[in-house]
């Protein structure tokens, strides 16, 4: 499933007792819900975010299930839409298949049929994201590197580091997306006593609870389905070394609670599994979420937040950091050359000024990408401004005053997918999308991720 | 006299009285609160279903949380003998309030109504009873957990009914009790 936390549900029938029986079992399944009463209202909402799943009516006054399928798989075809009709009509079950619908369900249900239905669905989005997961992993570790930095804020973040690696004591990373926190973390463990044994990252938020579980504990085999061979969880590989949480804010209730006792005990048991194993590693936990906000509303339990932030480093966004800015563009800059065996061996002063001007909100990854991506295009011995992303140099230049709208467009689609490293769901968000309308517009403009 | 919250069960037209009194214990002792059965109300005919001789559940919550009882229980749970549905499903052993006041159990499924083999009394007993918590727990925000085993799990028939034990698994009860917790922080 997608990296949040809750499986989002949108009912489409017109009828609201239907609605309301939905949301009140959906919502007692643990799952997000969110209702429209039309075809038009359901496209509205799905304008406005990804919804994975979609129950939708066939028989609707004004727009009916067909048509709205059809514009569903057009606005966002990653969502499964399951299509309900009554029984007895059968022939729009099976044409809604044909147009693309990935199941159906006949009025009224057998109460197992529809959690059978939705976790079957689930299953299949599950797998799709591990896919992804994976590709991203395998390209992250290509672009793995040192922490860089000579700004007060780096500089006191490195004594930091540098103490709090001598001791074993909990330590929770803040900062936004993009930071650098994973480094912050690898780095700690590297100059630890554990440094020469394993450090084991997992992003907590990129999976499931069930998947997550698996994860973590490992299962022992026949523990479910799929557990056709015993596997050790990431706790247990992380034995004499240290395990990262990556986002830890978006774990589940009930693993946070499984999570607490394995901090406090070092102790658990794989999934069906009794025996109990132990293993010594240190926790270091990371999170761009405001972990007392998540408190507050009770999505996070303070006795795991009190049991992680025995050390709190904050990591400070680029902006803050602007000094370190061409530190930063010549490291990458030396690094891609290398990689490309380009001639690029500098920096223009109106690009560098550029880069200070502009706010970075993607923070380092999106520094990355621009230098990245300004040494593939550069023609020249240093980097001119012209070879970075629109956004940094354009403000104000009589250029843009000469520009259509779609080039406008293209070039803005361009430099968020820049700046979000190729990856499609961040870039539609950024913009506001959704990703069926970046794949089209990205078809246009011939652009590719 | 300060007020001391209870629960209040609700007979909704005639059921098998001889299982109330002992269905009111078993609650008590689970949740550790007192319960008290109140006097049997009718069941609203504009919650029939003629075309399915069910009755709405979803609205039978609305009449109980609508209704008078005399006094103002902390929960209440209606209880009756009539088949119940909500429109999405050919039928429910019942429904309740996810983190609100009501909820209702039917025995008709349970007492084998729709023609499965007539349980004995204790075994009918222990069916009610693990439907009861179940609402009662959704009533208390728990939603429908994935343990094996759990009272909160999610019981399509009567055989996965049977299974699940009278009692909620590690995480439920943890949950449950956070959930006292902040009743009694407000």
């Amino acid at each position: 499933m997608l990296p949040h936390k809750k499986i989002c549900i949108m009912v489409v029938d017109d009828e609201l007792s239907i609605r309301e029986a939905f949301c009140d079992w959906l919502k007692q399944d643990g799952y997000e819900v969110e209702t429209a009463a039309g075809g038009l209202e359901a496209l509205a909402k799905v304008k406005e975010r990804h919804y994975d799943i979609m129950l939708v009516d066939v028989k609707m006054p004004g727009m009916d299930g067909i048509t709205l399928l059809k514009k569903l798989k057009e606005e966002d075809p990653d969502s499964s839409v399951v299509m309900m009709t009554a029984h007895g009509a059968i022939q729009d079950a099976v044409e809604a298949m044909k147009l693309g619908a990935n199941d159906y369900l006949l009025k009224p249900f057998e109460l197992d049929e529809l959690s059978l239905t939705i976790e079957k669905l689930v299953q299949i989005q599950t797998l799709a994201m591990e896919n992804l997961i994976l590709k991203d992993q395998i390209a992250s570790i290509s672009r793995f590197d040192n922490l860089v930095g000579q700004s007060p804020p780096m500089l006191s973040l490195f004594e930091t580091i540098v103490k709090v690696a001598q001791s074993d004591a909990t330590v929770l990373i803040t900062g936004e997306t993009g930071t650098g926190k994973e480094l912050v973390a690898r780095t700690i463990h590297t100059h630890s006593p554990r440094g020469y044994n394993p450090f084991i990252a997992i992003n907590c938020g990129a999976f499931t609870e069930h998947l997550l579980e698996s994860e973590l504990f490992g299962h022992e085999k026949g523990a479910f389905t799929d557990a056709k061979f015993t596997k050790k969880g990431r706790l247990e590989m992380a034995n004499t070394g240290t395990l990262f949480l990556d986002e830890v804010g978006d774990i589940s209730m009930k693993m946070q609670i499984d999570l607490l006792r394995v901090l406090e005990t070092h102790e658990f048991s794989r999934v069906g599994g009794t025996t109990a194993i132990t293993s010594d590693f240190r926790v270091i936990a990371a999170t761009h979420q405001d972990l007392q906000e998540s408190i507050r509303n009770r999505t996070f339990r303070q006795d795991l937040y009190y049991r992680l932030n025995v050390i709190h480093l904050q990591v400070p966004p680029l902006r803050e950091r602007q000094e370190d800015i061409p530190l930063l563009a010549k490291h990458f800059l030396r690094r891609y050359a290398t990689e490309t065996g380009k001639k690029i061996d500098g920096i223009h002063l109106e690009s560098l000024a550029a880069m200070r001007r502009y706010s970075w909100p993607g923070n380092i990854r999106e520094l990355q990408n621009a230098i990245e991506r300004a040494v593939v295009v550069g023609k020249g011995r240093q980097i001119k401004p012209g070879d970075l992303p629109f956004a940094l140099t354009s403000e104000g230049t009589e250029e843009v005053a000469n520009l259509s709208l779609g080039e406008m467009e293209r070039r803005h689609i361009a430099l968020v997918l820049t700046a979000q490293g190729g990856h499609i769901s961040n870039t539609a968000k950024v913009l506001r999308i959704n990703r069926g309308t970046l794949y089209e517009k990205m078809k246009k403009y011939g652009l590719t991720p | 006299m300060s007020y001391r919250p209870f629960l209040g069960l609700v007979p909704l037209a005639p059921v098998d009285h001889l299982i109330l009194p002992d269905l009111r214990q078993a609650i008590a002792d689970f949740l550790f609160l007192p319960v008290k059965i109140l006097p049997t109300r009718p069941l609203p005919p504009q919650t029939h279903h003629p075309g399915r001789n069910q009755y709405y559940s979803t609205q039978l919550l609305d009449y109980l949380l609508n209704d008078e009882h005399g006094e103002d229980p902390f929960r209440i749970l209606g209880i009756t003998a009539a088949d119940l549905y909500i429109p999405i499903f050919t039928f429910v052993f019942g429904e309740a309030q996810l983190d609100g006041k009501a909820a209702i159990i039917s025995t008709f499924r349970p007492g084998a109504g729709a023609g499965e083999v007539k349980p004995s009394r204790s075994l009918l007993l222990s069916r009610l009873i693990k439907l009861s918590l179940h609402e009662l727990g959704h009533t208390f925000g728990l939603p429908h957990c994935r343990q094996d085993g759990c009272l909160m799990g999610f019981a399509a028939n009567l055989e996965k009914l049977d299974q699940k034990k009278t009692g909620l698994c590690k995480y439920c009860l943890i949950l449950l009790d956070d959930y006292f917790q902040s009743l009694q922080d407000l």
